[in-house]
């Protein structure tokens, strides 16, 4: 490598480095992005009005597909703290569930399963994001982006 | 041991303070995204062959840029890692995955007091970070692993 134009040399941009494929596909993707928008600043958005009716009935339909240690999912549309439209799932667990050895094999399985099932970026044009709460917790605070 | 591996130890010390209390659940959510953030730049620039240049190019390294890097491999219409082993692609997304809600969620531990930090959810994130460091390995060899430490680098404008 040439010490004097730095990691990616200037102006020469990281598709010049002989990377293989798979990386310089993520390069080319964003290379190509950079090109072909003139709103570089502007925050993403979906593509269309969520229609929340329809939401509604795919993450229903997806809740169905998690385990007992599940008692409920909601969810909520906004803004995350980069201001993307996201989609936060509000997951009530049961309190058994929330164990130091289990709540990992749980969340991951409960997000897995949610993602196949919602497609949020794919289908939605949102960030997923998953907030956890155990049964006792919320019977104590009663959330209503929980219920 | 390496300093992600503190921030890590750190907040699994303070996720299971006895009685929890905000502070203690707020900063292991805190400590836990750092881990996180310093462990994938110290496995990124592991890869430069100047090893006493590792940390300073570790400063080129942008939480936004990461967070983007890390939210477009999850969607599997751009990259559907066709031919590529199903559990590496699992793993590698749920590091990805892992990595964007624990940013969002350290911006809510760090910044919004309008609603309590539950333990339920504190211990969530951070035995997620905890599994990042323990699902790593089995994933770091392959190329979509490494693709995907180069694109955490690649801003995209």
């Amino acid at each position: 490598m040439d010490s004097s134009k730095g990691c990616f040399g200037r102006g020469a941009g990281p598709a010049s480095f002989d990377y293989p494929r798979s990386v310089n596909r993520l390069v080319q993707d964003q290379q190509h992005a950079r090109r072909s928008r003139d709103n570089e600043r502007m925050p993403m958005a979906p593509s269309g009005y969520v229609h929340r009716g329809h939401l509604d009935a795919v993450v229903k339909e997806a809740g169905a597909l998690l385990g007992p240690e599940v008692v409920h999912v909601a969810y909520s549309i906004g803004p995350d703290s980069t201001d993307v439209p996201s989609i936060f799932f509000r997951i009530l667990l049961a309190d058994d569930a929330v164990r130091e050895d289990t709540i990992v094999g749980v969340t991951r399985r409960i997000a897995e399963v949610l993602l196949a099932a919602v497609r949020p970026l794919e289908d939605w044009g949102l960030r997923p994001y998953f907030n956890y709460r155990s049964k006792s917790e919320q019977d104590r605070h009663k959330d209503p982006e929980f219920e | 041991m390496a300093y992600h591996d503190d921030l890590l130890a750190h907040a699994l010390d303070l996720v299971h303070t006895s009685p929890p209390t905000q502070l203690s659940l707020r900063r292991a959510v805190s400590a836990a995204y750092y881990a996180v953030f310093h462990f994938l730049i110290f496995e990124a620039t592991s890869n430069w062959g100047n090893e006493s240049l590792r940390t300073a190019l570790g400063r080129a390294y942008d939480h936004g840029v990461m967070k983007t890097a890390s939210e477009r491999i999850l969607d599997t219409r751009k990259f559907p890692f066709a031919g590529e082993d199903t559990s590496v692609v699992r793993n590698l997304r749920f590091v990805a995955q892992t990595f964007s809600q624990l940013q969002d969620a350290r911006h809510f531990a760090d910044y919004n007091l309008t609603k309590d930090l539950d333990p339920a959810e504190a211990l969530a994130q951070v035995k997620s970070a905890e599994e990042i460091f323990n699902t790593w390995p089995s994933i770091r060899a392959q190329q979509i692993a490494q693709a995907y430490l180069v694109s955490l680098l690649v801003k995209r404008t």
